[in-house]
């Protein structure tokens, strides 16, 4: 019967627009998906919604920027297509590509019928660059997709600065150009993350296009509440000793600061352990789980001995 | 202009309610990148604040007892109180005078003097060492972490009142002046534009934190940069991927360019000013040195000695310098740059081993305090070297003043340029390859 896949097709697609009218929604929404997010994340979340504009979302390494985009795209119940990026992708991985094989085998095949005359083929492409034979990659996807989706564009600054402008297209005006096809329009306008760890500037005419979200490591009273979550035996001393350690490891001039990830992972360990306190030496636990390099390992575990160097001054200039 | 027009739209459906709603608003559209964002709080904070008039101690609020009410907001971080003790020290000791065209650094100045913020401070870090020995003794497991967990409240509620004195300084100048011409005189550089030379302890620890980044996204586009140059054809593989397309060889597959890696060395002048900015300069080279296929540096004042492991071993630049103080004299510290001398004992150690493939950066000043120039050996070494620069800290309009020797150097070098800040080194870098 037709009626029912309509029905199921309208309950697969709740009405998105007010769960995006303002922050305190978002922020709710968000927490149901299992994402903690403080007031100017979720502000900016509904702004980008609201206003149609991709969202770029900068930040240290593993401060939640791509799970903030899973959880919206579980918040929305929209599908989430990722695009993950990498030096050397083009734009027969990122946008589309022709399946050449099926289109060498389908002349091949029809070689022998009368009606094939390749002057035809050559003038209009007429029955060889249809879309058939299209392959769609992410972004084509997330465009021509029946129901709205996320797409995700993940470590857009791993790409290379001319691959980067066959996405403005895609970012401006929800089109992609196929020359054999013409210009494919958006069906419904996804909603856009791109997450960049910034060990490159992107380009002006990217970053105009989009929203900026600056995604720090968390406050102390959010990373507490992050850590109660994931772990929630763990004694509240403990956390909140954690929270300190890692908020002041963060203020040391490490090669790469513990990030909420490693946060979360200690804390499972301290709770697997059992361990009633945090203790701290160069080859305790606690700072190999946090740190991930010798040289910072040893630079934490100078900068946490006591009393007689409070703080690593500045050699005087004479 | 974009971002203005997305901003306006962003602000007529920001919602006001909302303590930061239009902060937010704001930000995402018009700032764009991470570095900014210090100083749009800054300037936002100039613009919308809600503005305070300039009162006295204000009636409805009993006087506070200054001393205690700063022990207790060290003690607890109470924000409500520190607010209201940063108002009422404003109003006493700041001495403000309307009209003034001031950033208020004075003012603040005084403020915090007369509070005695700095010694209170010591006191009661004093005071938390204390109470940690006392119940388990200072190696208790966790005992360390804690005094120092205890120890960075203290400096953070400290950093919290000097934050609400600023704030409350800043009110009421924008009260007196109105927001655009206190903002006039913030000009506050972004910390990669920091005149090096010039900086002060905190600037130069500043500097020192965006280093990193700096280093690994400079690292990052000059290992694109080369690896982007594709090789000459690569013929089997191109027939063997045009298998996939019937035996068209629709693809074409270069070979991996193999990159020449250029042999890099440095030169540094460690004398009085010069020397803080040569310590930055070749801590940031020195940790990119995967990039060059041999870095050898040195640093003179009056003899050249080769400082590669110092600079290898460490990433902060002010480690290195206390390390150099192990390799320079006593003697030399009070002495006068040599150049000449400098440039002889280099060409001598290394003069053999440029080619073409060689680069030679000099930082200094070129203040050779009247000795012997020396150049015909710069010139014999820019005839070896493929390419020599020299980087200068001083604007090019001083070049030639004094006993500096940049016109006898300059026409041997392949460029001359000015290095102050942060930017300008990364520039230079980028542009070398």
């Amino acid at each position: 019967m037709a009626a029912e896949p309509l029905e199921t097709d309208q309950a697969a697609v709740p009405v998105t627009a007010e769960r995006f009218a303002d922050t305190a929604s978002v922020k709710q929404g968000l927490a149901e998906a299992g994402y903690l997010a403080d007031d100017k994340i979720a502000g900016v979340v509904s702004l980008a919604a609201r206003l149609g504009k991709p969202l770029l979302v900068e930040g240290p390494a593993g401060t939640g920027k791509t799970q903030l985009a899973k959880s919206v795209a579980e918040m929305a119940a929209r599908p989430l297509i990722r695009l993950q990026c990498y030096e050397g992708i083009d734009e027969s991985k990122a946008l589309y590509e022709w399946d050449y094989r099926k289109q060498l085998l389908w002349i091949q095949a029809a070689r022998g019928d009368e009606t094939f005359s390749a002057d035809a083929i050559v003038e209009n492409g007429k029955g060889i660059f249809d879309e058939r034979f299209l392959l769609t990659r992410p972004m084509l996807e997330a465009i021509r997709s029946p129901r709205p989706a996320v797409l995700l564009v993940d470590e857009v600054d791993r790409v290379d600065a001319e691959t980067e402008a066959l996405f403005l297209e895609v970012l401006a005006e929800q089109q992609v150009s196929v020359p054999e096809l013409g210009r494919l329009t958006a069906r419904h306008v996804p909603l856009v993350f791109l997450t960049s760890n910034a060990t490159r500037d992107l380009s002006e005419a990217l970053k105009r296009r989009c929203l900026f979200l600056y995604l720090d490591y968390p406050s102390p009273e959010r990373e507490r509440e992050i850590v109660e979550q994931a772990v929630p035996g763990l004694a509240r001393t403990l956390v909140d000793r954690l929270v300190g350690l890692v908020d002041t490891l963060r203020r040391l001039n490490l090669r790469k600061p513990p990030s909420v990830s490693e946060t979360i992972d200690l804390a499972r360990t301290l709770y697997l352990l059992g361990a009633a306190e945090l203790d701290l030496t160069d080859s305790s636990l606690g700072l190999n789980v946090l740190l991930k390099y010798r040289e910072d390992i040893q630079v934490a575990g100078a900068a946490l001995a006591p009393a007689d160097r409070l703080h690593r001054d500045w050699p005087r200039r004479d | 202009m974009t971002e203005r027009v997305d901003a306006m739209r962003a602000v007529e459906i920001a919602e006001f309610d909302k303590a930061d709603g239009l902060r937010t608003a704001l930000c995402c559209t018009l700032v764009k990148s991470a570095e900014h964002l210090g100083v749009f709080n800054e300037v936002f904070d100039l613009y919308f604040r809600p503005q305070a008039a300039y009162r006295a101690v204000p009636e409805h609020k009993p006087a506070l007892n200054l001393e205690h009410a700063v022990r207790a907001v060290l003690r607890d971080g109470s924000d409500e109180l520190a607010r209201q003790a940063a108002e009422q020290g404003v109003a006493e000791f700041a001495r403000f005078e309307a009209g003034r065209p001031v950033a208020g650094v004075m003012y603040e100045r005084w403020t915090l003097a007369a509070l005695r913020l700095d010694e209170l401070v010591a006191q009661r870090l004093a005071e938390v060492a204390a109470s940690g020995v006392g119940t388990a003794g200072p190696d208790a497991p966790g005992q360390r972490l804690r005094l120092q967990l205890q120890r960075t409240e203290v400096t953070d509620r400290a950093a919290l009142l000097r934050g609400h004195v600023r704030k409350v300084i800043r009110e009421l100048l924008v009260a007196d002046r109105g927001p655009d011409a206190v903002a006039k005189t913030l000009r506050q550089p972004l910390t990669a534009d920091i005149d090096i030379s010039m900086a002060s302890r905190e600037q130069l620890l500043e500097i020192q934190r965006v280093m990193e980044p700096l280093r690994h996204k400079l690292a990052t586009t000059m290992m694109r940069k080369r690896r982007n140059r594709t090789g000459p054809v690569n013929v089997r593989a191109t027939l063997r991927a045009s298998m996939a397309t019937g035996g068209v060889p629709a693809r074409v597959v270069h070979h991996r360019p193999r990159p020449t890696k250029p042999q890099l060395y440095v030169l540094a002048d460690m004398s009085g000013s010069v020397a803080t900015f040569a310590a930055f300069s070749v801590t940031l080279i020195s940790a990119m040195s995967q990039l060059y296929s041999r870095l050898r540096s040195f640093v003179f004042i009056q003899n050249a000695a080769e400082v590669t492991d110092v600079f290898r071993d460490t990433r902060d630049p002010a480690r290195a310098l206390t390390a150099i103080g192990a390799y320079v004299t006593a003697s030399e510290l009070g002495g006068y740059t040599d150049y000449g001398r400098a440039l002889r004992q280099f060409h001598g150690t290394v003069g053999r081993q440029l080619e073409r493939r060689s680069t030679v950066l000099i930082f200094g000043d070129a203040r050779g305090n009247y000795l012997p120039s020396e150049e015909a050996t710069l010139s014999e070494i820019a005839r070896r070297a493929g390419s020599v620069y020299w980087l200068n800290p001083e604007p090019g309009a001083r070049w030639d003043s004094g006993d500096s020797m940049m016109r006898a150097y300059q026409p041997h070098c392949t460029a001359a340029v000015t290095c102050r800040t942060l930017n300008d080194l990364r520039r230079f870098i980028e542009q070398i390859g």
